[in-house]
């Protein structure tokens, strides 16, 4: 097997949230291998992929090809060199054919103006009939079903002769046996000695499919392994990380027994899906408490915020604020009864980026309107925010924005809060601080509900901690500061026993 | 800053390319342009009439800014000024003998038939997800019909020749003799400045914003983003048809046939040029106006079309829109 494609010392740094997405990665991709790039959210997979595609420049480092450095500055540069990528959301035009699509911007011309499009779909349907696919070239793509437009994708790369291909979380889309289909083509392709690449995050598809897995972590290389080599656990220990020390410095505050929030037999349906979001969910949060929430993404962690930032409404159970139901609360409601709430994502739904910090201080507040910048001002001084009150939103750096909007969320909190990812993208010091204000939120004997990716910071924090699969709570533990992150992780995974 | 810039940029471009066309097509190009351009301040009884004619224009650019403020484009203004003009006419006729107060009465209805007209369109988007940019262009249409049916029909004035409905005995006072200026342009200037303060020292004004800026971090917030929407808009319908009605009792004492004449349109191009901001729709609308005014002078004292003030309008319509010289470029920096 040649060496194919080589990265050498790629780095990538965003300063307006501090991160290093990526730092200093190498590695090489193999011809006739498939390989994974594994790693928990914002570990820097997609920083990664985008990088070799072009849509994003590295700040240092370079690609190579066969040992020859390229020179990629957009997708159409990544194209050429015949890297091919199939997007997470697809890029395909639905009023257009089949053939139509994977020709769009290439076509071949007849009497150097007319697209000959009978060529073309004969051309088409002879790669169609090639891998054995089962769809027709001048169907319209509207027409087809969502593993049917993802062959569409993997045909525009056939078609355009890519070597390399790049399939960004393929499986997120498409059903059970839709992704079986997609394996038996990925397979395929490998025969025909293309380099393919997959970013993905579920363990099972990793194991099952791939020839070497790189893993990443908080944007360093963990480790390259021979899938052959791995098991389940092996694999999701490097994916997760080791366990750190414990926190000396944890307060032990006893919850209290006054019951603030109560979730009962929670569930969320929509029409169009035949799996509950929610499934049965059922809690209790005391004052005093902070009770943390993990789960791998799209088993109904983030269902659960938007449940409870009054963005989603339930399909059926009760929700109790101090024996009060406020099941039916919609945002608007819970923001006048106190809910303090600081969301996962801090640039869509906890700021608006043109409007000015001030501005967004005083949402919650909006009677305050005329002394926003005294208020501001406040906030500032208490809460080291390093920014102007008239400053853009978007102009704040990921710690300073994350600083505002906790201050502004404690400012409207009355007795519970709630916090999702809450360091999410931060430095050290910017956790740290937002680590310390959570506990001196619960030595205020306030109640505090942590949804987090981060399962250090959900042993760190957290009393009690409940464990999520397929939208139900699998597992709930008490935090006795002996629970190993590799035993979250088999709950993580939808397993019951040790 | 960039944008400003964008829009000076804008203006220059479009400018230009009116005067090449001119150019083009006129056979005394220096004669059409000075009759365009200077025209309508040649006298005091064109400046007059150019003030005039601004005034519906300012107020009907707030209205669309209202919406617009919330990201919502209100493209049934012809429609709404159309039918606020007939329902002020008829008014003001019923009520004539209250003297005045017919005039603010006429009005006041008026507003709140176009109010009502846009609150169809906001309803639609609220409960059905429906584009408020369609319906309201589609409703407009419709209403557009129906108000010449009746101004050609069953409201007729049988004693004119012309397809006009009765006119009005109460006008407003003139305040430049010749001219046909009223006091209507106070009221427009006054109409724009207590939007200004609307929209930035109120609690409305803020939520608007807001709901413009990221709509998603609205309602997060708790701002109830519906009612805003159903509020918004019927505002702006309502100040369309406030600004149709106003037109009778300033300039043209009655409705006839095609009486908005694109105006509705021309209000979204000013609102588009002035971000929205009231203090900047006056003078934007006075030089919309200008245009407007002068293109007809133009066509009556030389060899061009008044066409070339609607092509104006469409060179920096498409410009602003393509947004490429506004330097509207949304950050990438969403990892």
């Amino acid at each position: 097997m040649s060496n194919n494609l080589e990265i050498t010392n790629i780095s990538k740094f965003y300063p307006s949230v501090g991160v290093h997405a990526l730092n200093n990665i190498s590695t090489s991709f193999n011809k006739g291998e498939i390989t994974a790039i594994a790693g928990e959210n914002g570990a820097g997979k997609s920083t990664l992929v985008k990088i070799l595609f072009g849509i994003i420049k590295p700040d240092t480092g370079y690609i190579s090809l066969n040992n020859k450095q390229l020179n990629i500055n957009n997708s159409q540069d990544a194209i050429n060199h015949k890297l091919g990528m199939v997007f997470q959301h697809f890029k395909l035009i639905e009023e257009l054919s089949v053939a139509q699509n994977i020709a769009l911007g290439i076509e071949e011309k007849k009497h150097f103006l007319f697209t000959n499009q009978r060529l073309i779909n004969e051309k088409v349907q002879k790669l169609i009939d090639e891998y054995d696919f089962n769809i027709e070239a001048t169907t319209l793509v509207k027409r087809l079903s969502t593993g049917e437009k993802q062959v569409v994708e993997i045909l525009k790369m056939l078609y355009r002769e890519s070597d390399i291909m790049i399939f960004d979380e393929p499986t997120a889309v498409l059903s059970e046996s839709e992704a079986r289909r997609l394996f038996k083509t990925i397979k395929h392709l490998k025969s025909k000695n293309k380099t393919i690449i997959i970013i993905t995050h579920k363990i099972k598809e990793i194991l099952k499919l791939s020839d070497k897995v790189i893993v990443l972590r908080k944007g360093l290389l963990i480790g390259e392994y021979c899938t052959k080599d791995l098991n389940n656990e092996s694999l999701t220990k490097y994916i997760i990380g080791h366990d750190t020390q414990k926190d000396e410095n944890f307060i032990s505050v006893e919850p209290s027994q006054e019951i603030i929030l109560k979730f009962k037999n929670i569930y969320l349906k929509k029409h169009s899906q035949k799996q509950p979001l929610l499934n049965n969910i059922s809690f209790e949060l005391r004052k005093g408490e902070i009770l943390g929430f993990c789960a791998v993404s799209g088993n109904g962690k983030g269902v659960l915020e938007a449940v409870l930032g009054g963005m989603m409404n339930i399909s059926s159970g009760k929700i109790l604020y101090k024996n009060k139901d406020i099941s039916n609360y919609r945002a608007s409601d819970l923001r006048k009864m106190g809910l303090a709430f600081v969301p996962s994502d801090r640039n869509h739904y906890g700021s608006a980026g043109q409007a000015t910090l001030s501005e967004n201080m005083i949402i919650n507040k909006r009677e305050n309107l005329n002394s926003k910048t005294k208020i501001t001002k406040q906030f500032i001084s208490k809460y080291n925010i390093n920014a102007l009150s008239h400053q853009k939103m978007e102009t704040l750096s990921g710690g300073n924005k994350q600083k505002a909007i906790i201050a502004r969320e404690i400012d409207n909190m009355k007795d519970y809060i709630v916090f999702s990812n809450p360091t999410w993208g931060l430095d050290f010091n910017a956790s740290n601080f937002v680590h310390s204000k959570i506990l001196d939120l619960k030595k205020q004997n306030k109640a505090i509900i942590l949804l987090s990716s981060d399962l250090d910071e959900i042993l760190k924090l957290s009393d009690k901690i409940n464990i999520m699969f397929e939208g139900k709570i699998q597992k709930t533990i008490l935090n006795n500061r002996n629970i190993t992150k590799k035993e979250i992780g088999r709950y993580m995974l939808g397993k019951d026993t040790k | 800053m960039r944008k400003l810039k964008g829009i000076i940029y804008i203006l220059l471009l479009s400018i230009t390319s009116l005067i090449i066309i001119i150019f083009l097509m006129s056979k005394q190009p220096i004669n059409s342009l000075y009759q365009l351009f200077i025209g309508p301040l040649s006298s005091t009884y064109f400046l007059g009439n150019t003030l005039s004619h601004s005034a519906p224009l300012i107020i009907g650019s707030v209205g669309i800014a209202v919406a617009y403020r919330a990201n919502l484009i209100n493209l049934g203004g012809d429609g709404q000024m159309y039918m606020g003009a007939l329902v002020a006419n008829i008014i003001a006729i019923k009520f004539s003998s209250l003297g005045n107060f017919s005039i603010l009465f006429a009005l006041l209805t008026a507003s709140l038939v176009g109010g009502l007209i846009a609150f169809i369109s906001a309803y639609l988007k609220v409960k059905f997800d429906t584009t408020e940019l369609i319906s309201s262009y589609l409703i407009s249409i419709s209403i557009t019909y129906l108000t010449s049916y009746l101004v050609t029909g069953p409201l007729q004035d049988p004693n004119s020749n012309l397809q006009s409905t009765q006119k009005v005995t109460q006008m407003l006072t003139k305040i430049l003799p010749t001219s046909a200026l009223s006091t209507s342009i106070i009221y427009a200037i006054a109409i724009a400045i207590i939007f200004y303060f609307i929209f930035n020292k109120t609690k409305f004004g803020y939520e608007t914003k807001i709901i413009g800026y990221n709509k998603d971090f609205a309602r997060y917030g708790g701002i109830s983003v519906s009612k805003n929407y159903l509020f918004s808009f019927t505002l702006s319908g309502a100040l369309l048809a406030f600004s149709g009605g106003l037109y009778i009792f300033s300039n043209y004492q009655s409705v006839f046939k095609g009486f908005s004449n694109g105006l509705g349109f021309s209000a979204l191009t000013v609102s588009l040029i002035a971000f929205n901001n009231p203090l900047l729709i006056i003078p934007t609308a006075l030089f919309i106006t200008l245009i407007n005014q002068g293109s007809i002078i133009a066509m009556q004292n030389s060899d061009i079309s008044s066409d070339v003030a609607i092509l104006f309008q469409a060179i920096i319509f498409l410009l602003i829109s393509s947004k490429l010289l506004l330097g509207d470029k949304k950050n990438d920096n969403n990892n």
